[in-house]
C-alpha cells in the first residue's frame, strides 16, 4: 500500500530531552488521520517533522525517517522548502497576514513561487481555493478587505485556503479549532470531511470527541511513544491498550 | 465530567438491577399461574415498560452530554439492549400467565424442567450483567441449548399428540425468554471485551 506519510523509527530530541521515541507510523493516502494525546505527549512535535518545520527550532534533532509517498524527506538531497510546498500547514491560532487583503492572503504563495502565469489564472486559483475552503460565498464581495474584519472561524478558513492554493498533497493541522467558537468549529469539521476526498489531512487534537467526529484513523501518543493506532471506530469503540481506554474515557491523569 | 458520567452509569446500573429483579419475579409468578395462582405479571410488565423508557432517557442524555466512547459507550449501548431484553422477558411471562388463565395448564415434567432452566438462565444473566462477568455468558449458551432441546421435544409431543398443545405454547415462551437471557450474556462479553458474539 502506498502511504502518504510513513515514519520509520522516528526519534526527536530537544537538547537532552527525548520527546518522540522510536515511532513507526503509517498514514494512509486520503482521509483524516488524527494524532491525539494529552498536552506534552509530542503530537505537535511529530506533526512538525512531517514538513521539516521542526528544523526551525535550533535545539531540535531528528533521527529516523519520514517518508512522503515513499521518499525520505530527511535524506541529504531533499530541499525542505520543496517539502513544505507539498505539505501545507494550518496552526492553532489563525494567522493570516494582517497587512494583506483577503485576496492577497490566498495569492501570496502563488505569486512568490511563480506558480501562475497570468492575472486570470491567479484569480481563478484564488477563487478555487476560497471555494474549497468553504469561504468564497462569505468573502466574494469583499476580497479587498483585510482579514481583521473576519471572525476567528473565517480567518482559519482563510488560512486553509492559503494552504490549499499551493495545491499541497498533504495538509497538516495543529489543533485548528482550539481557538474557534462552536459554530466555526462545526464549519471547519464539515470542511475536513469535504477535503479528505482529495487530500491527506493529519489533524492534531487534544479532543478525543473531535477525533471521533472527523477522523478515519487515529493514533494515540503518550509521553512520546505511539501507544495505539487504528481505524477511528475500532479505537473509540474498543481500544486495545489500557492507556488509550483511560485517555478516551477521560480517566487518565 | 468523568464523575458526572459515572453518576449516570450508576443510575443505569440501578435501574437494570431493579428491572432484573422484577423480570425474575414475573417469571416465577408465571410458573405459579400453572397451579392456579394468578399474580400480577401484567402490572410488572407495565412497570418494566416505564423503567425501560427511563433507561432510554438516561442513556440518551449521557450520549448527548458526554459523547462517551470505549467501555463507557459499550456499557450505555448495552444497557439499552438489556433493558429491552428484560422487558420482553416480563412480556413472555405475562403471556404464560394469560395462557394459563384462559386455557388452563398443568406443570408437566417437560414444563417443570423448562421453568427451572429458564429461571436459572435469567438469574445467571442478571448477575452476569451486574458483575460484568463474561464467564457466565458461556453457561447461558449451554442452558439455552438445553431449553431449545426441550422446546423441540414439546413440538414432537405435539405432533404425536403425546401432550397438550398448551405445553408447546408455554415451552415456546420459555425458549424466547432463554434467548433474551442469552443475549444479555452476549452484551456482557461486548461490554468487557468489545467483541460482538
Amino acid at each position: 500500500m502506498n502511504f502518504a506519510i510513513e515514519t520509520v523509527n522516528l526519534n526527536v530530541y530537544y537538547g537532552q530531552n527525548h520527546v518522540i521515541k522510536g515511532v513507526d507510523l503509517k498514514i494512509p493516502n486520503r482521509g483524516v488521520f488524527a494524532l491525539m494525546g494529552p498536552s506534552g505527549c509530542g503530537k505537535s512535535t511529530m506533526l512538525r517533522t512531517f514538513n521539516r518545520l521542526i528544523e526551525l527550532n535550533e535545539g531540535a534533532r531528528v533521527d529516523g525517517e519520514v517518508r512522503l509517498f515513499g521518499e525520505n524527506i530527511y535524506s541529504g538531497d531533499v530541499d525542505p522548502i520543496e517539502v513544505r510546498k507539498r505539505v501545507g500547514m494550518v496552526f492553532q491560532y489563525p494567522n493570516p497576514f494582517p497587512h494583506l487583503t483577503i485576496y492577497d492572503n490566498v495569492a501570496i504563495g502563488l505569486k512568490l513561487n511563480g506558480l501562475v502565469k497570468s492575472k486570470e489564472e491567479l484569480d481563478e486559483r484564488v477563487e478555487w481555493a476560497l471555494k474549497k475552503a468553504a469561504l468564497w460565498d462569505e468573502v466574494k464581495d469583499r476580497l479587498n478587505d483585510y482579514p481583521g474584519n473576519l471572525s476567528g472561524g473565517q480567518r482559519q478558513r482563510l488560512v486553509i485556503a492559503r494552504a490549499l492554493a499551493m495545491k499541497p498533497e498533504v495538509l497538516l493541522m495543529d489543533e485548528p479549532t482550539a481557538n474557534i467558537d462552536p459554530v466555526g468549529t462545526a464549519k471547519i469539521e464539515e470542511l475536513l470531511l469535504e477535503l479528505k476526498e482529495d487530500y491527506t489531512i493529519v489533524l492534531v487534537t487534544h479532543s478525543p470527541a473531535q477525533a471521533a467526529r472527523v477522523a478515519d484513523h487515529v493514533a494515540f501518543l503518550y509521553l512520546g511513544e505511539l501507544i495505539e493506532v487504528g481505524p477511528a471506530r475500532k479505537v473509540f469503540e474498543n481500544p486495545e491498550h489500557e492507556l488509550t481506554e483511560k485517555y478516551v474515557t477521560g480517566a487518565l491523569g | 465530567m468523568r464523575k458526572l458520567l459515572d453518576i449516570g452509569e450508576e443510575q443505569l446500573r440501578k435501574l437494570i438491577n431493579e428491572m432484573g429483579s422484577d423480570a425474575l419475579n414475573s417469571l416465577e409468578n408465571a410458573r405459579k399461574s400453572l397451579k392456579g395462582e394468578f399474580n400480577s405479571t401484567e402490572e410488572i410488565s407495565s412497570k418494566l415498560h416505564l423503567l425501560r423508557n427511563e433507561v432510554l432517557d438516561i442513556a440518551t442524555e449521557l450520549l448527548v452530554r458526554y459523547s462517551p466512547v470505549a467501555s463507557d459507550l459499550r456499557f450505555i449501548q448495552s444497557s439499552i439492549d438489556v433493558s429491552y431484553d428484560l422487558y420482553r422477558i416480563s412480556r413472555y411471562a405475562m403471556e404464560i400467565e394469560r395462557t394459563a388463565k384462559i386455557v388452563g395448564a398443568e406443570e408437566s415434567e417437560l414444563i417443570k424442567e423448562g421453568f427451572e432452566l429458564t429461571i436459572e438462565a435469567v438469574k445467571t444473566a442478571i448477575e452476569a450483567f451486574e458483575n460484568l462477568d463474561e464467564v457466565s455468558a458461556g453457561k447461558l449458551l449451554e442452558i439455552d441449548n438445553r431449553i431449545d432441546d426441550l422446546y423441540i421435544q414439546s413440538l414432537e409431543n405435539l405432533k404425536s399428540l403425546a401432550s397438550s398443545p398448551v405445553e408447546a405454547l408455554i415451552m415456546r415462551h420459555l425458549e424466547r425468554i432463554s434467548d433474551h437471557a442469552k443475549e444479555i450474556g452476549a452484551r456482557v462479553v461486548y461490554v468487557k471485551e468489545g467483541k460482538r458474539v
